[in-house]
């Protein structure tokens, strides 16, 4: 199926489907786009306060700058993880909060600053220090585990997901902002040569 | 023409649920002229909710997990990939629908209401079983031998594939009968060098998933156009989905009733005659119970709920639920064993992740039974086998290292994959069971089902080969970092609860006969998945399409010979 075969299908489908809508189905509006909300001008945190959303806008923009390709702050990341944090369980809350709050506690610990006060080298060689999982001799620990790293992991996870599920995320993947695909074509080698790369 | 209350007459069957069997039940029968009213649970379903194509950050949560009410009201269903905040109102409301389990045997039971039951989003793997399935008992002495054989089912088989339309590759293999089948997918780089090499090394067969996706158009419907989220409805109706084929079919007919919000309870029998007269229902919307007449009850309402109505039809003579005369109603209890796995890279492959825009196949690989089907392949410490499904591609890799613009590289570089994941025959045990709690019921009044299983030691020994052999293939194939899987999950996962209702030739030995009629009541029919009488490892849904068939063209021969 093509592109225009695709959209006249989807017309046709939608069309029949208008007179036989079932009572109780959820229907997602035309146009319906949670995106938009976030993009709102007048937008503020419902989860987090003031200082905790700068901490997560600085740290998300660090974690997944913007390049060749828009980054973190550019995806608002902070914005849609504060809502998805609002409806969290307690537990998840608590756990986020104290990932973040550590970034704090360990920026001020060796910079003497909270972290949005890092300067661009600082915040780069503070998440070099806390990005991996083996203990970096430069912050002197010699334990095994090392909780820097694993708060860094805890928020990494979050920004990630925020990140990668939104329209710069997906664009990122390869998202044109259309739906059909197309046809799986496999692999196109000639028979044995498949595993010549 | 007159409109006419479906309830002040009575029908030649009332067909109860609208999924992949109910859906057959109804087409085969009223496109026989039968007059048939099919009962469904739920409401119907539009193709205006389908949201395959909307992107993940319109809605609220994106799917995050922890996130939004659905998870409140769902905690069960959303163990299921499927049930998502793109369609969970298309599952039940678990707080709505309880059933009970023992504190340390949990079941996860995941289901649908709705017009087309879990045809809306289900797996579409279809394979068919054969005589070393329907013979099992003959080949290893455990169980009971299915009162049919391939040779008896083939031809329904034929009739489901070339209706349905199953994409697929013929491998004549022994352990797996090939079908009619539409042009397969295509394989990716990995997979072709995994089937060679698994060839070559093992002499096993990995061929492409066989799905229930077409490849082409076929019987009206479109040729599939890849974008890979099928449980989210598809606007093409490529993948096979009762309430737009079979149930549509049959109300085409003229000679269908579909009634919506019908809360099947119970089975009303005239004791007089030991035959059944109708069923009670309640009325999803007003709680209203109702009674619908009718010459035959053809129950298709999925193997768990099949039986949880027979076990409330108990009356009269049949004191421990309708059809219950062996004791064995609700007993041997199955699911596939799912768990055991590897999965590796396979970095020898360069390949880019496919665009999130590009094409992407929602079906992966099957590796063919191989163990217990011959002499020569009979293990020393269990019985029965496993197939695996799974697939190899480059993936976007987020799981990468570090941070900035490195890891922005890393994630769009992507990395090569391979995954297998094993289904393993669940062996029928009668002390797996479901039964009535007599202290839950539903929001609808009706009592709910208690429900006892684990898997066994032949599941975890088969689990341990197969957790082995996996990490062999990936071996052999040159795959890195294998992480190897051998845990058995808990019960229902598979989402291919079978049995509680086997069939069988013997009424002290088996609940129905090979027409899935009770043994104890001549004109009420178990089917769907609960007549199995083993679970085979195959995906279930085509031999339950074609059991029903089968049943149904025996059925209208009687409706024929006026023996009903």
């Amino acid at each position: 199926m093509n592109r225009r075969e695709l959209l006249r299908n989807s017309f046709l489908t939608i069309g029949a489907a208008a007179v036989t809508l079932p009572a109780g189905a959820r229907i997602f509006p035309a146009g319906e786009d949670a995106w938009l909300a976030l993009e709102r001008a007048d937008w503020t945190p419902v989860f987090l306060n003031p200082q905790q959303n700068e901490t997560l806008l600085v740290l998300s923009d660090a974690m997944i700058p913007a390049t060749d390709t828009p980054g973190a702050k550019a995806a608002l990341v902070n914005r849609f993880l504060d809502l998805v944090l609002s409806a969290e369980p307690v537990a998840s809350q608590n756990e986020f909060l104290e990932s973040l709050a550590w970034f704090d506690t360990g920026a001020t610990e060796r910079y003497k600053a909270p972290f949005v006060k890092l300067t661009d080298e600082e915040k780069q060689d503070f998440l070099n220090l806390v990005a991996y999982p083996h203990t970096h001799p430069r912050w002197g620990s010699t334990e095994t585990s090392f909780a820097g790293h694993e708060h860094f992991s805890m928020m990494k996870r979050w920004i990630v997901s925020a990140y990668y599920s939104s329209p710069v995320g997906l664009k990122e993947q390869g998202w044109d902002g259309w739906a059909a695909r197309g046809t799986f074509s496999g692999c196109e080698h000639q028979p044995g040569e498949h595993k010549a790369n | 023409m007159m409109f006419q209350d479906p309830l002040t007459r009575s029908y030649d069957a009332i067909v109860v649920g609208s999924g992949a069997t109910g859906g057959w039940a109804a087409k085969r029968l009223s496109e026989a002229g039968l007059n048939v009213a099919l009962l469904e649970a739920g409401r119907d379903v539009s193709p205006r909710e389908f949201t395959e194509h909307k992107p993940v950050f319109e809605l609220k949560y994106r799917n995050i997990a922890g996130a939004g009410d659905w998870r409140k009201t769902r905690p069960v269903q959303t163990q299921c990939y499927a049930c998502t905040e793109y369609n969970y109102d298309w599952f039940v409301n678990d707080l709505e629908n309880p059933y009970s389990t023992p504190p340390d045997k949990p079941f996860s039971w995941q289901r649908i209401r709705m017009v087309g039951g879990r045809t809306l989003c289900w797996a579409r793997q279809s394979y068919r079983l054969g005589d070393l399935d329907f013979k099992a008992a003959s080949h290893d002495g455990y169980g009971q031998d299915w009162p049919v054989s391939y040779k008896d089912m083939a031809p329904f088989y034929d009739i489901a594939e070339e209706y349905v339309g199953i994409s697929g590759a013929a491998e004549a293999n022994d352990a797996l009968p090939d079908g009619h089948f539409l042009p397969p997918m295509k394989m990716t780089c990995g997979e072709l060098h995994f089937r060679e090499s698994v060839a070559k090394n093992f002499g096993r067969t990995v061929t492409i998933g066989r799905t229930a996706i077409l490849t082409e158009a076929h019987n009206g419907r479109s040729a599939c156009h890849y974008c890979g989220t099928c449980e989210r409805g598809c606007i093409s109706y490529s993948y096979f989905s009762s309430p737009f084929t079979t149930v549509k079919d049959a109300l085409k007919t003229g000679k269908c009733t579909l009634l919506t919000n019908a809360v099947v309870a119970n089975v009303e029998m005239d004791p007089a005659t030991n035959l059944a007269t109708g069923v009670t229902f309640v009325d999803g919307k007003t709680r209203q119970t109702k009674t619908i007449r009718a010459k035959t009850v053809i129950l298709c309402a999925q193997a768990l709920e099949s039986t949880r109505i027979l076990l409330n039809s108990s009356s009269g003579s049949h004191t421990a639920g309708l059809g219950n005369s062996s004791g064995l109603l609700g007993r041997g209890l199955m699911d596939h064993s799912t768990g055991a796995g590897a999965a590796g890279e396979l970095p020898q492959f360069k390949n880019a992740p496919d665009p999130y825009s590009g094409p992407h196949r929602a079906n992966g690989i099957y590796v063919i039974r191989y163990r217990n089907t011959s002499k020569a392949t009979r293990q020393p410490n269990f019985i029965r086998g496993y197939g695996f499904q799974g697939g190899a591609g480059a993936v976007f890799n987020f799981e990468a290292e570090g941070f900035g613009a490195a890891y922005k590289d890393a994630v769009k570089t992507g990395s090569y994959r391979i995954n297998l994941g094993a289904f393993g025959e669940s062996l029928a045990r009668d002390e797996n069971f479901v039964s009535i709690d007599p202290n839950l019921k539903d929001a609808w009044g009706i009592p709910a089902l208690h429900i006892s299983m684990t898997h066994g030691e032949n599941e975890r020994l088969l689990h341990e080969d197969a957790a082995a052999t996996a990490a062999e293939m990936l071996e052999a194939v040159g795959a890195k970092n294998i992480e190897v899987r051998s845990a058995v999950a808990e019960p229902g996962m598979a989402i291919h609860e079978l049995g509680t209702a086997r069939m069988g030739d013997d009424p002290k030995t088996s609940v129905t006969d090979s027409y899935c009629q009770l043994h104890d009541v001549k004109n009420v029919f178990a089917m769907d998945g609960a007549c199995f009488v083993s679970s085979a490892c195959q995906n279930p849904t085509l031999t339950m399409m074609a059991i029903t068939i089968r049943a149904c063209d025996h059925l209208i021969d009687r409706f024929k010979k006026n023996e009903i």
